[in-house]
């Protein structure tokens, strides 16, 4: 019964460690996150300096991040492998391409 | 032989003017005058030299053709005439070569940014005389409808705005009308259909809600949606409105948390004064929400996916 429970709990913290949150805001900055596992490159961009593509590194195996100030409104996408990517992110706006960009508001 | 030479000298200075200016050394070398020339006249429109150039640059490189390079700078040229934010027209531009997209949608979708903006400017015109409360309405209403927010549906809640404002000063007006278009906003960001957004704004608007309770319930509506899909809160929101209630007016609790100034939500920036209006304990539209805390105090992690950050009770 006692190792059931073990057991139990140990799944149980497996999967709430797998579920990343899109945004995480430490201090003055937002570490925003995009989960996938199979993208051979990864670019961010965002509202904040007109779209520049930022090459991304991998978070882990199956998730990039990026590290943002976050004391202004923007907006933004991920491009995996020349498609652009968002997160299932809370606030989001239509881009007018037939897409969506997520939108980072601080404080709410 | 002087007449060439007449011809020449007349050609020189005629020539001159568009040679070596620090604008032609910023665009590559094989750039066609007639680019060069329209990048000019953009500066010549007010535009800086180095966004000007950025942008034409930019286009060059995503190889756009040449008809629909200078419908993108006329575009731009338009909206900067017409005295629109052109910073919208421009990121429009760098967001489609960013994600790759075929120049002609690239200049199509620009277009379309443009017509919002003239669109909410000229409605923000009708709500206020005022030109700083039109500015911010005019970028509220815009990015309303770049959420989502349907045409026909601003239009009834304008109508609404209009009856109401209509015995109001100037002032309480223009603080009405700001904090409907922020709460809309909201909404609409947050995947409220359209007639939704609009209803629920409406019937707040019938049942009188002030200024203030308007913030209170988008702050509301912001808060809630972490725990309840989105149109569904806005269907229980516009039957609690339907019914009289106001935010504060059922429930326990009723602390009036933080009340941040309009000023600082209405413009494009953030609305973060109203997610954060924070109320504690219970509100009036459907069940209970944050305790104590500034509600939104979190990161605004929230999201469908049990983001961190978010509010305290989750």
């Amino acid at each position: 019964m006692k190792r059931q429970i073990i057991f139990m709990l140990i799944a149980l913290g497996t999967m709430v460690g797998c579920a990343t949150p899109y945004q995480k805001i430490k201090g003055d900055q937002v570490i925003l996150h995009l989960k996938d596992a199979t993208g051979q490159t990864g670019f961010f961009a965002s509202s904040l300096d007109g779209f520049q593509r930022h090459p991304l590194t991998r978070q882990s195996k199956d998730a990039w991040r990026i590290t943002l100030p976050a004391d202004q409104e923007f907006t933004y996408f991920f491009i995996l492998d020349h498609q652009p990517v968002i997160p299932d992110c809370l606030y989001k706006e239509r881009d007018d391409f037939g897409f969506e960009n997520c939108i980072f508001i601080p404080d709410l | 032989m002087k007449k060439t030479l007449w011809v020449l000298m007349a050609l020189m200075l005629w020539v001159c003017p568009v040679w070596a200016d620090d604008l032609d050394d910023a665009l590559p070398e094989n750039t066609s005058l007639q680019i060069r020339n329209n990048t000019r006249q953009m500066v010549r429109t007010g535009m800086s030299q180095d966004a000007a150039t950025r942008l034409t640059r930019a286009m060059l490189q995503h190889r756009f053709q040449e008809r629909h390079l200078i419908q993108a700078q006329n575009t731009i040229m338009e909206t900067m005439q017409s005295g629109l934010p052109v910073e919208p027209v421009m990121n429009k531009a760098f967001e489609g070569m960013a994600k790759n997209v075929p120049d002609e949608r690239i200049v199509q979708a620009m277009k379309t940014t443009q017509s919002r903006y003239a669109n909410a400017y000229r409605k923000a015109g009708e709500l206020t005389p005022d030109e700083e409360t039109q500015s911010r309405l005019g970028l509220l209403i815009a990015q309303g409808l770049g959420a989502g927010l349907e045409d026909k549906d601003m239009e009834s809640v304008m109508a609404q705005l209009q009856i109401r404002i209509r015995q109001m000063s100037q002032n309480r007006a223009d603080e009405l009308c700001l904090q409907t278009f922020i709460t809309a906003r909201i909404m609409a960001r947050l995947g409220v259909d359209s007639h939704k957004v609009s209803e629920v704004v409406r019937r707040a608007l019938q049942q009188q809600f002030s200024a203030r309770e308007m913030r209170q319930l988008g702050s509301n509506f912001n808060n809630q949606s972490r725990q309840t899909p989105s149109n569904q809160l806005a269907n229980q929101f516009a039957q609690k409105i339907g019914q009289g209630e106001k935010p504060g007016q059922s429930g326990s609790n009723q602390g009036s948390g933080r009340n941040t100034e309009s000023a600082s939500e209405s413009t494009g920036g953030s609305e973060s004064g109203s997610g954060n209006a924070g109320h504690g304990g219970s509100d009036a539209m459907g069940g209970s929400k944050e305790g104590g805390s500034s509600g939104g105090g979190g990161s605004g992690g929230g999201g469908s996916n049990g983001a961190a950050g978010g509010n305290g009770k989750k």
